[in-house]
């Protein structure tokens, strides 16, 4: 008997709960990317880049906007704008504008986080004027749809190791760690009317405070990972090199090219002054271009190349690291070597902005060039 | 009960009797019946008769081993000069009236000499069989192609010249009450569990049925549950799959006039494994099986995946792939799951008619199934294009699993999930699967675990079940079944380098 109440209970369980919302992929306005622009009056512009899906039109990408106090409000208001549902569950790409950036992401990841159906590795960029701009980009310049095009740059760039892919979590964490300053890449429109990556925006906890050009990518990286196999163009002055040259040279400057075989860096704190930092950065290149020709064979101009290249780099990490102080921004986290090294092993973001402008950076730049190849004219 | 059934003879006998009197009694046995000859002989005033059913008894052998000998005899006739006199071997004397009724079916052919108190009986079988044929429902590339046929001893000739060893045991039972079936249980006295070879045996005996159709059927009769999904005896019409389970300690069963065998116990993966994979190197025939597990896994999830993808969580899809999905999804004016099950339907019917139709018509209709309906169900919007590939692709990996009892355990398997996936979505397969599991640990296949060497957990049986290794490594039996001689060669000798020939 007890048996075949319980049957029936079960029976009745399966029968009496509803069944689960679905989301039937026709039927959905799939938001694929979307720009964050807050307008004068304090409302938030969002543009949205969707998916949607008809059976009569090829068409299946298409731009709608929304206005609200919130993100999920513009949502709702953007809805009028598709006859389909709206849903961010394959959100890829979010731009934020210029203004929005220098004025704090944390109102805007705050969703973008508690919402679990919008994925965490949603790539975080910014735009160097509206957000609008760069989606509105005309679908007739890029090959696929605009999100798409975003997503691809980003994600190619990080394959080739040229910019660091910065996903929600990632920046999230870092905007909130003591001692460390997260990055993003900035897009803008190019001469081909193309957005494409052209600068390195520059954030103090979860606000821009400026950005750096883009041709100081490599520094960064070399600060934040281990590189390999990347290009590397500096140009080198022609005065302590005289002697090396075949010819005589007829502009004071050098332009060289290098493959980055290996590098890495190492901070190290002073153990008599605690804001005294050294930088060890130790790079293998392979010199693959010189705009002048330079007596290779000989020994000693491989070792004056050498020492060239680790004066000029030196001196490009003391301009950015100068800049950065004065923005009070640490992507290289010097903060964290700090922070390991204080007696309780903590530290209050605050008190390091304070300290961090005062810090000493001595960078030590060991080169080598392991390989210079041959040409026989 | 055999005992006591022979006590029970001497009762019903109803001999002496005239020679008239007993085509009298024969032929009211068999009213209407034209087929029972009863030749009556006179040789110097002393009557002889001679009876048997036409076409149950080798008409030649009856000529020239019986009747002339037995005609152009000097001797008077009686049980013992006739028993001397005819060379051939098998004559028996019976007086139980029944038991010579059974034994007229079975084509024995029966000579009474008139005043004797028993009749001789001489088998002279005649059995129509067909000659040996390759398999049909188990395909092989390499090794041996012919399979079983229905005649029992043509396939026990076969299995004994498979495995030429005197541990050899083919015992012998009698299965069904009203007709009775020849039965052999094969297995190696050396290797065998004897625990296991007692409860097929007590199974066997205490089986109480009137009549077995077939191996199968007798297979389903002796398996430990009934309820469930999963085949739990191995069923094979290859002597050599046959042969290669007795000689790892497996118990196989062979059934009069069926083409096929069985063999107990059987774990999920053994239905996974062919012999194939042993006549190949060792690292193909890894990959095969590994492929096999994969496609079957595949098989059950690949539709339930795309149902659960497109109604529930498009999220996990790839946003290339999503496009596509969604373009072809648009024109569908069915959610995905009554999309799915359309064309699942479409493909089962595919198959069946497939099974049934004549071989030359059955070609014709696979091409028109496949590729006309297929590609009519796409421009008709009835489906979408990627739901073609999901469903082949989940058909085309069921057909890789080699033993077809266990593909259609499959095959019915994917529409609980897929209807599960239809409703909950992958919260639905993850308990479709859970439910799986489930059911699969609690399984016994003769008492011994079904998901054996992955639970319980034999580390040492790997090698012979998820993949292989090079044969030096091979040189235990699988410890899952307990062997009586876990040993096949020496290890050491196995490994040993023979550089120079001493």
């Amino acid at each position: 008997m007890i048996k075949k109440i319980s049957i029936i209970l079960i029976f009745l369980m399966g029968l009496l709960t509803s069944c689960i919302e679905s989301n039937q992929l026709e039927k959905l306005a799939i938001i694929h990317s979307r720009g964050i622009d807050v307008s004068d009056d304090g409302q938030i512009d969002a543009t949205m880049a969707i998916f949607q899906f008809q059976a009569q039109s090829e068409e299946f990408t298409k731009i709608v906007t929304g206005r609200g106090s919130t993100i999920k409000g513009t949502i709702n208001h953007a809805s009028n704008e598709s006859d389909y549902k709206l849903v961010p569950g394959k959100l890829q790409v979010e731009v934020y504008g210029a203004e929005v950036a220098k004025d704090g992401l944390t109102p805007f990841l705050d969703t973008l986080k508690r919402d679990a159906r919008v994925p965490d590795r949603v790539y975080l960029t910014v735009s160097d004027t509206t957000a609008k701009e760069i989606l509105m980009t005309p679908p007739k310049k890029i090959t696929t749809n605009i999100g798409q095009y975003l997503q691809g740059v980003i994600e190619e760039s990080a394959a080739n190791n040229y910019f660091p892919k910065v996903t929600l979590q990632e920046f999230g964490t870092t905007a909130n760690m003591a001692g460390k300053d997260p990055i993003l890449p900035v897009f803008s429109i190019g001469d081909l009317d193309v957005p494409e990556i052209n600068s390195i925006a520059i954030f103090s906890e979860d606000k821009q405070v400026g950005t750096l050009p883009i041709e100081e990518l490599e520094l960064f990286n070399l600060m934040t990972r281990r590189v390999e196999a990347r290009t590397l163009e500096i140009t080198l002055p022609t005065e302590p090199l005289r002697d090396f040259f075949v010819k005589e040279p007829k502009e004071d400057s050098i332009h060289t090219a290098y493959t980055i075989e290996k590098g890495k860096s190492k901070i190290k704190q002073d153990k008599k002054d605690e804001l005294s930092f050294i930088t060890e950065i130790n790079m293998d290149l392979s010199l693959v271009e010189l705009s002048d020709q330079i007596d290779l064979d000989n020994p000693e101009s491989i070792k004056a190349i050498e020492k060239e290249i680790e004066k000029k780099i030196s001196s490009r990490y003391e301009d950015i690291m100068q800049q950065l102080q004065e923005m009070k921004a640490d992507p290289f986290g010097y903060g964290i070597i700090y922070r390991i090294n204080t007696d309780d092993g903590k530290l209050e973001p605050k008190e390091w902005k304070e300290i961090y402008p005062d810090i000493n950076v001595e960078f030590k730049v060991n080169t080598r060039i392991t390989r210079h190849g041959t040409i026989n004219i | 009960m055999r005992r006591r059934h022979g006590s029970k003879n001497k009762k019903d006998s109803i001999f002496p009797i005239t020679i008239d009197e007993l085509e009298k009694t024969l032929s009211s046995k068999f009213e209407n019946n034209p087929d029972l000859k009863f030749s009556k002989y006179d040789q110097q005033g002393q009557k002889i008769a001679v009876f048997f059913i036409d076409y149950q008894v080798s008409s030649d052998k009856l000529q020239q081993a019986l009747l002339v000998p037995l005609l152009g005899m000097k001797k008077e006739w009686t049980n013992d000069s006739i028993l001397n006199e005819i060379p051939i071997n098998s004559g028996t004397k019976i007086s139980s009236f029944e038991d010579i009724l059974k034994k007229l079916v079975i084509g024995e052919v029966f000579i009474y000499a008139e005043g004797e108190e028993e009749a001789i009986s001489y088998l002279l079988l005649h059995k129509e069989s067909r000659s040996l044929e390759k398999a049909e429902t188990e395909s092989l590339v390499l090794g041996p192609k012919i399979s079983f046929t229905e005649s029992l001893a043509t396939n026990l000739n076969i299995v004994r010249w498979r495995i030429k060893s005197t541990d050899l045991v083919l015992e012998e039972f009698k299965i069904g009450k009203t007709m009775p079936h020849d039965i052999r249980l094969v297995y190696m006295k050396s290797i065998a569990n004897e625990e296991d070879v007692n409860t097929v045996r007590q199974r066997l005996q205490e089986l109480d049925v009137d009549e077995i159709e077939d191996s199968v059927v007798l297979k389903q009769y002796l398996e430990d549950s009934q309820t469930n999904l999963f085949p739990q005896f191995d069923h094979t019409e290859l002597p050599d799959r046959f042969t290669y389970a007795v000689k790892k300690g497996k118990i196989g069963i062979l059934v009069e006039n069926s083409p096929s065998g069985f063999i107990a116990p059987a774990t999920l993966y053994s239905f996974l494994e062919t012999t194939e994979d042993l006549y190949m190197r060792w690292q193909a025939g890894t990959f095969l099986r590994i492929l096999r597990f994969i496609a079957v896994i595949f098989s059950i999830l690949v539709t339930p995946m795309y149902i659960a993808a497109a109604t529930y969580q498009y999220t996990i899809i790839p946003t290339q792939i999503l496009l596509t999905i969604g373009q072809s999804r648009a024109a569908v004016p069915f959610p995905p799951i009554i999309e799915a099950l359309i064309l699942e339907f479409l493909l089962e019917l595919l198959r069946e008619a497939g099974a049934r139709l004549p071989t030359k018509v059955g070609q014709t209709m696979g091409i028109v199934g496949g590729i006309v309906v297929g590609t009519a169900a796409v421009e008709a919007g009835i489906t979408s294009n990627i739901l073609i590939i999901v469903v082949a692709m989940s058909a085309l990996s069921s057909f890789t699993i080699p033993s077809y009892l266990f593909g259609t355990t499959i095959r019915l398997i994917r529409f609980p999930m897929m209807i599960l996936a239809g409703f909950l979505g992958f919260l639905g397969i993850i308990f479709g699967i859970c439910w799986l599991i489930i059911h699969l640990l609690r399984l016994t296949s003769l008492g011994r675990p079904y998901l054996v060497p992955l639970y319980p957990l034999k580390l040492h049986d790997f090698n012979k079940v998820f993949f292989r290794t090079p044969f030096n490594y091979t040189y235990n039996r699988a410890q899952s079944y307990r062997p009586k001689d876990l040993i096949r060669f020496s290890k050491k000798d196995a490994t040993k380098k023979r550089d120079i020939d001493e």
